[in-house]
């Protein structure tokens, strides 16, 4: 058995003196992340190179401790939160932004760099890195990598995963290896697809070299108020089916429409059952013929009104709601859950009914916003934590509607990640052997030791405690929430 | 493929294996002692190495037959991994879409095959790498059993992404069975052309182009023996602003055949050398400089997939010898960047001077490893790739 002091000195030795935190009042910044998942690590080390992410890694699988790397902390499933303990690797002193290659259109990034930060160092030379998750000013591209994060712009141009070149990290075996490089496409198997959405769980990215792309001349954004959920869900298959495939389709429900409007007067047709945010990107004359199709396609399918903003500031009008739909429905409830899930588009009005059954049974109000283009919703289970019960009734509403898109031929995650919160429901979606295939993956990076990130993604494990099984991700709702 | 006589690499298999069935594919991968080497349409059966020691051949297109099951409003379809990218093709383009894989030769080219030895066409600089279009797939490991990876989403963050390791595993992981993946709406396009004099412009106006706000759908320079061309596919709206930014330059229309020569160039039946370079954008002008000293009847440079490639035919090419020295020039130029060069195509008799892949990369433990967790006694078409994996 380890002591803490020699845990200490063994991680003094390794990274310094001034990069280990180890004062309980300095600890408790690094027991959560986005959820209310909450464990104390015995102390978190701050690496500046890659070499001493090794070193720590290395002091502590001689020691046989658990390891926990964290970025940023905006995780939606617990990925971060240290659940057996041990020692957080945080990557905030690695924001080094390498290189920017105009020519290449690469950039090359050390994992604690901001996601919004690194767009605008590449907007001098006219790029961009379209992954957009919703915490994008905080969180960091090496999260974005472990959790292949998302976001709403993500539906024509694609996620981490897609713009990800190379990677290079330390295995949680304790080596450092590059997986893939500058170039498209990996030379041999694609261990670098492989390790993108791994939760932490098979290592830590040191240093990520990301495709960039130049920011398109015109931007639309059209808002379509519908009366129905319904009719939204039909106008958004139509406009794909119709070749446009926009850079990001958003949409609400009435209870956040109402929410919104109580909020902000953002203008919202009164009544309206649902809105629906386009945008489109590309060249001014692409552009416009595709956004009089879009409105065309909206007011076939019942569209009540459909409004058109082409100017930055016309834009950001027409996003503001959405932006402020978590903030608004903390006025109706002191507390939400955002669940993740992903069904087939053409099932999505037929699920928002099942959740609105949902809700009906359970007694607790949810609100939907969701990425319609890509059928990637987000329920927000609306309550109140000083009720007592509360917090069961609510995970067991959420498991509901993870069952629910489950049974719809979706799946569980479509950008929070499995985390601690949802390991448990794997089975719903893999068997037996599927899981166990894909945990061979832990042996490539010499994590099958079980200490890297322990009681992530996969179901069971030992010493996770009650937490673990617990899976809460509650949230207080908070001004600047937006998923 | 035709039975009679075919090698792979220019080795011949104890046995050709035909099972009917995905159960007797099964039990075939569960008795087998010999390695096997699964294969489709054969189109790249030439590129690797030789397997270890000997080997059945298992063609597994009877195996892994079946329908498509399109999901249009959906944007998805499960398409069976014997059947070949044509045949899916024909019965999505029926329903006003298709998949975005165009490997060469989709007449042959079964989907497995495509995703599995990672042959993408010229959309892969606009749509992304076959890897890209996968959703989930199935697949048989080397014990024999099926199993599945992925889902049927377009957006899924559910576990590892094993379909990422298949793809592009060159059949030594495990074979595919059956794959969803994304499905695209036709789209009206117009294919245009401007003569641009040397590789290095054409790269400029590429870039010139694409920084201007265009996303073509193909965008490849291409050096045939009628001048060296921009050739592109484009929305008939962005036409005007990609003549603004060719500023002056004389568009004309593909001439016929040309988007398979961009497709096939290389693994045409009269085709003899075929290397293909992955670099990235700025190394791809000194990649074609050096590319050209093999004397190519035909060079393809694909900047959006940060490629190139050198086909000759009969009467063109370089000996042995000569094309070791450019094969390796290539290797040392585009390495530092994570680049590679494949000797794609060549006659058997050059396999002794030039090695098909090269040196394996400096994470090769991990490839190893990979293979070991995978397929761990090496059933699975051991030795054909990178580093005799």
């Amino acid at each position: 058995m380890t002591t803490r002091r020699e845990l200490l000195a063994a991680l003094r030795r390794a990274v310094g003196d001034g990069a280990v935190v180890w004062r309980p009042e300095d600890l408790a910044a690094y027991e959560f992340d986005g959820t209310v998942e909450r464990a104390v690590p015995h102390a978190v080390v701050l690496p500046s190179t890659a070499e001493e992410v090794r070193a720590a890694v290395r002091a502590c699988l001689d020691l046989g401790v658990p390891i926990t790397p964290r970025g940023a902390g905006t995780g939606l499933s617990g990925g971060a939160v240290p659940l057996r303990r041990g020692v957080v690797i945080s990557t905030a002193r690695m924001r080094r932004i390498i290189e920017i290659d105009p020519a290449d259109r690469v950039a090359v990034v050390e994992p604690g760099v901001a996601n919004l930060e690194l767009s605008r160092q590449a907007a001098r030379y006219g790029l961009f890195y379209p992954p957009d998750p919703s915490s994008q000013a905080a969180c960091t591209i090496g999260g974005n990598v472990a959790e292949n994060a998302g976001g709403p712009h993500c539906l024509a141009l694609g996620v981490t995963q897609n713009f990800v070149l190379g990677i290079e990290v330390v295995t949680a075996g304790g080596d450092i290896r590059w997986l893939g490089g500058r170039s498209p496409d990996p030379f041999g198997f694609d261990l670098r697809g492989a390790f993108i959405g791994s939760e932490g769980t098979l290592g830590i990215a040191t240093k990520v070299a990301v495709r960039l792309l130049p920011v398109p001349p015109a931007v639309v954004t059209l808002l379509a108020a519908f009366p129905e959920v319904a009719q939204a869900c039909e106008a958004v298959s139509s406009i794909i089916a119709r070749g446009i495939i926009p850079s990001a389709m958003e949409m609400m429900d009435r209870l956040c429409i109402e929410a919104v409007e109580a909020g902000f007067r953002v203008g919202y047709p009164e009544g309206a059952g649902a809105v629906l945010l386009v945008e489109l990107d590309g060249l001014e004359g692409e552009v416009q013929a595709e956004s009089a199709r879009v409105r065309a396609e909206c007011l076939e399918r019942g569209a009540t009104e459909v409004r058109v903003a082409a100017s930055e500031e016309e834009r950001a009008l027409l996003w503001k709601g959405r932006k402020g739909a978590i903030p608004a429905l903390g006025r109706l409830a002191p507390n939400y859950y955002i669940v993740d899930g992903v069904v087939p588009r053409s099932r999505l009005a037929a699920v928002m009914e099942r959740v609105a059954a949902v809700s009906a049974r359970s007694g607790l109000r949810i609100a939907n916003v969701f990425h319609a283009g890509d059928g990637n919703l987000h329920p927000l289970i609306l309550f109140d934590e000083r009720e007592p019960g509360a917090g069961e009734r609510v995970l067991a509403t959420a498991a509901e509607v993870m069952r629910v898109c489950v049974e719809e031929g979706g799946t569980l995650s479509g950008e929070h990640g499995i985390g601690a919160e949802k390991r448990e429901f794997m089975p719903w979606l893999f068997g037996k052997e599927d899981l166990a295939t894909m945990a061979r993956l832990r042996e490539v990076f010499g994590a099958d030791g079980g200490l890297f990130n322990p009681c992530k993604v996969f179901p069971g494990g030992t010493g996770c405690g009650e937490m673990g099984s617990r899976a809460a991700a509650v949230r207080a709702a908070g001004p600047d929430a937006y998923v | 493929m035709s039975e009679a006589g075919v090698v792979v690499a220019g080795a011949a298999p104890v046995s050709v294996e035909r099972p009917g069935s995905l159960a007797e594919l099964a039990a075939l991968v569960r008795g087998s002692r010999e390695t096997l080497v699964p294969v489709g349409g054969g189109t790249v059966l030439g590129l690797g190495y030789a397997p270890a020691g000997p080997f059945r051949l298992v063609d597994v297109r009877d195996a892994l037959g079946g329908a498509v099951e399109h999901q249009p409003d959906d944007l998805t379809a499960t398409v069976p991994a014997g059947m070949t990218v044509d045949a899916a093709n024909a019965v999505l383009r029926a329903r006003g879409q298709e998949l975005k894989l165009d490997p060469p030769l989709p007449s042959r080219a079964t989907v497995g095959g495509t995703l599995a030895a990672a042959m993408a066409g010229p959309q892969r600089g606009r749509y992304g790498a076959p890897r890209d279009q996968v959703l989930g797939l199935t697949f048989i490991r080397a014990d024999g059993d099926v199993v599945r990876a992925g889902g049927r989403v377009v957006k899924n963050v559910a576990g590892f992404d094993l379909s990422r390791l298949l793809c592009g595993s060159f059949g030594s992981l495990g074979i595919i069975v059956a794959a969803t993946l994304r499905t695209w709406p036709v789209r009206e396009a117009v294919d245009v052309e401007w003569q641009v004099g040397d590789i290095g412009t054409g790269l400029d106006l590429a870039a010139r182009l694409t920084a201007a706000g265009a996303r073509p759908e193909v965008l490849d320079i291409v050096e045939d023996g009628h001048g060296t061309w921009l050739a592109a596919r484009l929305s008939p709206a962005a036409l005007p602003a990609a003549e603004q930014v060719l500023g002056g330059r004389e568009a004309r229309p593909w001439p016929p055949g040309r988007f398979e020569q961009l497709r096939d160039g290389g693994f045409r039946d009269d085709d003899v050398l075929s290397v293909r370079v992955t670099a990235p954008w700025s190394l791809l002008a000194r990649t074609a400089e050096v590319l050209e000293r093999a004397r190519p009847g035909l060079l393809v440079v694909r900047p959006l997939a940060g490629m190139a490639r050198a086909a000759a035919r009969r009467q063109e090419g370089v000996a042995s010898r000569e094309l070791r020295g450019i094969v390796e020039e290539v290797r040392r130029l585009v390495r530092p960047a994570g680049g590679f060069a494949v000797a794609e195509r060549m006659p058997d008799r050059y396999r002794a001077d030039v090695d098909p892949w090269g040196e394996p990369p400096e994470s090769f433990d991990l490839l190893r490893a990979a293979k070991a967790a995978f397929d761990p006694e090496g059933r699975f078409s051991r030795g054909r790739f990178i580093g005799g994996i």
